[in-house]
């Protein structure tokens, strides 16, 4: 059994999952998720942990709706009380900028998040793009 | 007894679903893959 195909079978065993694609030769998983699901990028994170192997940068498509206050910007899931915290990419800190000018609208968020320490961590998603 | 055992059930999936937003598409680079 192939690294690959222990990372492809853990990761579409998660409720939510539709599609898993591994790459090798990237060393990249591809995940495609089912509408309404409800899964957290940590939660990969502490599955790939689990399987012996490091998860690293994690680029990520979240829809919500944007909220602001206190000089922060958060994307909260709609009907529920979940929200995840965003910050400046710091390639591209004009993203921030377009998305804090939306607050209050429903966006398509596509961006980074780095895993920390504490795999289980909630970490700020880097905003690369505002749909 | 039953009512006790709900909440307790649904305090335990709260706090283990933090800072959830309605995920699309992850592309999970992973180390020490080969």
């Amino acid at each position: 059994m192939t690294c690959a195909h222990i990372v492809d079978v853990a990761l579409k065993k998660v409720p939510g999952v539709e599609a898993v694609d591994v790459s090798l030769n990237k060393g990249v998983a591809k995940i495609k998720l089912k509408p309404g699901n409800a899964v957290s990028v940590p939660q990969f994170w502490q599955l790939l942990h689990e399987k012996g192997y490091t998860p690293k940068v994690t680029a990520v498509s979240v829809r919500g709706e944007l909220a602001g206050g206190a000089g922060r910007l958060q994307l909260k899931v709609s009907g529920t009380k979940d929200v995840l915290d965003l910050a400046p990419d710091p390639k591209n800190a004009a993203a921030y900028n377009d998305a804090a000018k939306k607050i209050g609208q429903s966006v398509v968020i596509q961006g980074v998040m780095l895993p920390g320490k504490d795999l289980k961590a909630v970490v700020p998603l880097q905003v690369g793009q505002v749909q | 007894m039953r009512k006790r055992f709900s909440l307790i059930a649904c305090a335990l999936l709260l706090a283990s679903i933090p800072g959830r937003a309605e995920l699309l598409e992850v592309d999970l680079s992973i180390f020490g893959m080969d």
